[in-house]
């Protein structure tokens, strides 16, 4: 596995993806330091490090350590150092489903354990590969850190939640690809055998042209952190991230973008403009900061047709995640059926069985860089259709009809000037705790 | 086997349903049953009733406290009975082996499976009202453990009112019988599966044929593969609903393939395998995508780490499974309740606390 953490800066990696990976890996290995390596005794280990140490992102790193690669966890970053010291907990009980799989593959001691807003740069010289976990506002940042370090990414969705950092995301995208990098991401439909087939079967016409695609994220909705005493409004935020626009995008970029990405997905492209309406009803205190617990919004794509998207976060009305397509010659009402016209089953994937896509999207990173493969380029999908639903949030939060091209190019960014545990967040609250919630017809969001 | 049957003004017992006419219904002496204050109000009066016979089938209704919700519970009366299924059973299965001798004391068994209705009482802390209290015991609204958010939809879809509430944990269907027991001051649990499996045969569904099954249970071959709400097939022999198909059900057991020979050795009384770790636990009564092999008394379900597999947190929910849309569960209770310090020790066992 050599081959596989080999880091060189100015060394083109397509000339060395290209000859016999077994041969160039060992030989690079020879001639070059390896960087990742050289902070480990010799041996043949893929070095993950991972940052944001959530729950999802713990979740990422297991699944990274469960793959039948030869891994190891070296150094994790968050925040907080509360939080990482939970995952590293979480990661290594030894009463875990997990700990059998894990066993002997985590050496995080306390000097690769870094906190704070830099604590990404001091674990990426670490590793061969990052698991990109944090809220997605710091998405943009902390990717471009990763490719200009050369290391191969395995991120969750979604990739920014404003247009300079989908711009950001997608030129470190192009890098990635110039360097060879696997880029991996997480919208794990894309490594669901379900989706997989049926989408192959609507992108062939088994129901002809797509006239409309339905998606659906209707749910009860996420937790919920309330203020604690002593915390700076920054990190309340932080700890609070899912309400606030500029860290979570709102929960149609957040949660509904994979709905909306399988939608991209079928029709092979992305929508020119989009309109609609969505507000607050439900989920209305100090502790829901800003964002909207309901959007619904009508894009449309370059061929005319429609993508109707709805997203609640509202408990114990109807739920539903899911995605139907309609087409000139039949229709596909959720994922894994296609009937045609008539009524009669085209299509349709059993699937009890199938492995966890969760999973797969790690075996099949980590298999393609133990081999010294390059096989994965996700960045530039996982940009657009996380493009695709913060448009649909410019449309609700504005009441206007937005256009892609126009939309992207914004220099509205909902970023802060400096990241710090002292510094003013982009929102504040007012004298009750209440945060500046968008008004269609009065916001302006590009 | 007269037990003192400590009832609550909460309950009516229900004399007559029309949709269980094959089953025994008997009315009680009208000394159990409290009246119900005209304003509908719940009211804090015991009636105890000290020549009590389970009675075959009689229905009994009790109301949420603090909600207009209420549920029924059916009798069924304690015996002996051989769990599992004979050598040559069609679709038996090596862990129904083997049929073995026990004897079950009398309970009470959910007439439906637990609905959304009644688990979103527990589940959102607003609907659940602080206004009532049970023999001056007053519940800690806020200090209930309930489920947490669950990620995506562990019904997939098929919830709202009148649907069996699925997609839990055995941890959340418990957490929910607690509550209830709390709440009213009865001791609800979930069956054992001696107990299920007496309950399903005492309902005369031992043998079905497929039509026969068809007609009381959803199951693959005519529930097009969907939960559906909850008492739209035929009652069975007792007056119980899709106590086979629709939602599979929670026992109280962990699944264990030789626990009928464990018991062979034993006196067979109540028997029931405590779990000692999380999975595999026993489900029962086969579910709405389940062939029909599955929809039997005696065939056993286990649980697996499958039923998680889409959660992508660590540590996942202990709430919620993100792929079992097909288990809900079913309440019963025991007719002898057991003492306040031995419902401690038996949520302390179960729960772990």
């Amino acid at each position: 596995m050599k081959n596989s953490k080999i880091t060189l800066d100015g060394v083109s990696r397509r000339d060395f993806v290209k000859t016999s990976a077994a041969v160039v890996g060992s030989l690079i290995a020879a001639q070059f330091p390896d960087r990742a390596s050289a902070f480990y005794p010799s041996d043949d280990a893929i070095n993950i490090g991972l940052i944001g140490c959530g729950g999802r992102g713990t979740g990422a790193a297991v699944q990274a350590l469960s793959t039948s690669q030869n891994v190891r966890l070296v150094a994790m970053a968050d925040a907080f150092q509360d939080q990482l010291e939970d995952s590293l907990d979480n990661i290594t009980k030894a009463d875990a489903d997990h700990a059998e799989a894990v066993a002997g593959r985590v050496d995080v001691p306390k000097d690769r354990q870094f906190v704070g807003f830099e604590a990404y740069k001091q674990v990426i010289p670490l590793v061969d590969v990052l698991v990109i976990a944090t809220p997605p506002g710091f998405r943009p940042i902390h990717f471009a850190a990763a490719i200009d370090a050369d290391k191969h990414v395995f991120m969750e969705k979604p990739l920014a939640t404003d247009s300079p950092g989908i711009r950001s995301v997608l030129e470190t995208a192009q890098r990635a690809k110039q360097k060879k990098l696997n880029v991996v991401v997480g919208l794990q439909r894309h490594y669901q055998i379900r989706y997989q087939r049926w989408v192959e079967h609507l992108q062939n016409g088994m129901i002809g042209d797509i006239t409309m695609s339905r998606v659906y994220w209707n749910s009860a909705g996420v937790w919920v952190r309330e203020r604690k005493p002593g915390q700076t409004e920054m990190e309340y935020q932080m700890r609070n991230w899912y309400y606030f626009t500029w860290l979570c995008g709102d929960h149609i970029v957040e949660q509904h973008i994979h709905n909306i990405d399988v939608s991209n997905w079928v029709k092979q492209g992305y929508p020119v403009r989009a309109q609609g309406q969505g507000g607050r009803l439900i989920r209305t205190g100090p502790d829901h900061g800003q964002i909207f617990d309901h959007h619904y919004v009508e894009y449309e794509y370059e061929d005319g047709s429609r993508m109707i998207s709805q997203c609640r976060h509202m408990p114990d009305c109807m739920n539903r995640v899911s995605e139907a397509f309609h087409g000139s010659n039949g229709v596909a009402p959720r994922p894994g059926v296609i009937q045609s016209s008539s009524g009669h089953t085209l299509f349709e994937h059993e699937g009890k069985n199938d492995p966890d896509p969760y999973q797969v999207e790690h075996d099949e990173l980590f298999a393609a860089i133990a081999a010294g493969e390059y096989k994965f380029a996700n960045a530039e999908y996982g940009a657009k259709s996380t493009f695709t639903a913060i448009l649909g949030r410019m449309a609700t939060y504005s009441g206007q009809v937005l256009e892609w091209d126009e939309a992207l190019n914004s220099d509205v960014s909902l970023m802060p000037e400096t990241f710090s545990f002292d510094a003013d967040p982009p929102v504040l609250p007012d004298a009750e705790g209440h945060y500046p919630v968008p008004e269609p017809g009065m916001s302006i969001v590009i | 086997m007269p037990t003192p049957f400590r009832l609550t003004a909460s309950v009516v017992v229900l004399f007559q349903l029309g949709s269980c006419s094959s089953s025994q219904i008997h009315g009680p002496t009208s000394d159990i049953v409290p009246t119900p204050r005209s304003d509908g109000d719940v009211v804090d009066q015991t009636v105890e009733n000290e020549s009590q016979e389970a009675v075959s089938g009689e229905i009994v209704q009790y109301r949420i406290p603090g909600s207009a919700i209420s549920f029924e519970m059916i009798v069924v009366p304690g015996g002996s009975f051989k769990l599992g299924s004979p050598d040559g059973t069609e679709g038996r299965k090596e862990d129904e082996a083997p049929q073995v001798d026990v004897t079950v004391d009398a309970f009470m068994i959910g007439r439906y499976e637990v609905t959304h209705d009644e688990y979103a009482l527990f589940r959102y802390v607003d609907r659940d009202s602080d206004s009532t209290a049970v023999e001056g015991h007053r519940m800690e609204i806020d200090a209930v453990a309930r489920p947490s958010t669950p990620y995506e939809d562990p019904a997939h879809g098929r919830s709202g009112r009148g649907f069996p509430a699925v997609g839990m944990t055995q941890w959340g269907a418990l957490h929910y019988a607690k509550w209830l027991s709390e709440k009213t001051g009865e001791f609800f649990r979930i069956p054992t599966e001696a107990e299920w499996e007496l309950a399903c045969r005492s309902g005369g569904n031992g043998d079905l044929t497929e039509s026969a099954l068809q007609e009381v249970g959803w199951i693959k071959s005519n529930s097009g593969t969907e939960l559906k709400k909850v008492g739209t097939r035929t009652a069975d022999g007792l007056g119980i609903h899709d106590i086979l198909g629709n939602a599979a059900e929670w026992t109280l057991d962990q699944y264990d393939k030789a626990f009928y020979s464990s018991i062979e050795s034993t006196d067979g009384l109540n028997p029931w395998r405590r779990p000692t770790r999380l999975h595999p636990r026993t489900v029962r009564g086969g579910a709405y995508d389940d062939d029909s092999s599955e929809v039997r008394c005696a065939a056993r379900m286990e649980s697996n780490l499958n039923w998680k597999r889409r959660d992508p947190q660590i540590p996942k929910s202990f709430w919620w499974n993100t792929d079992s849309p097909f288990v809900g569960f079913r309440l019963v209770r025991p007719l002898s309740q057991p003492s306040t310090d031995d419902q401690v020790t038996f949520w302390q066992l179960v729960l772990g606390e």
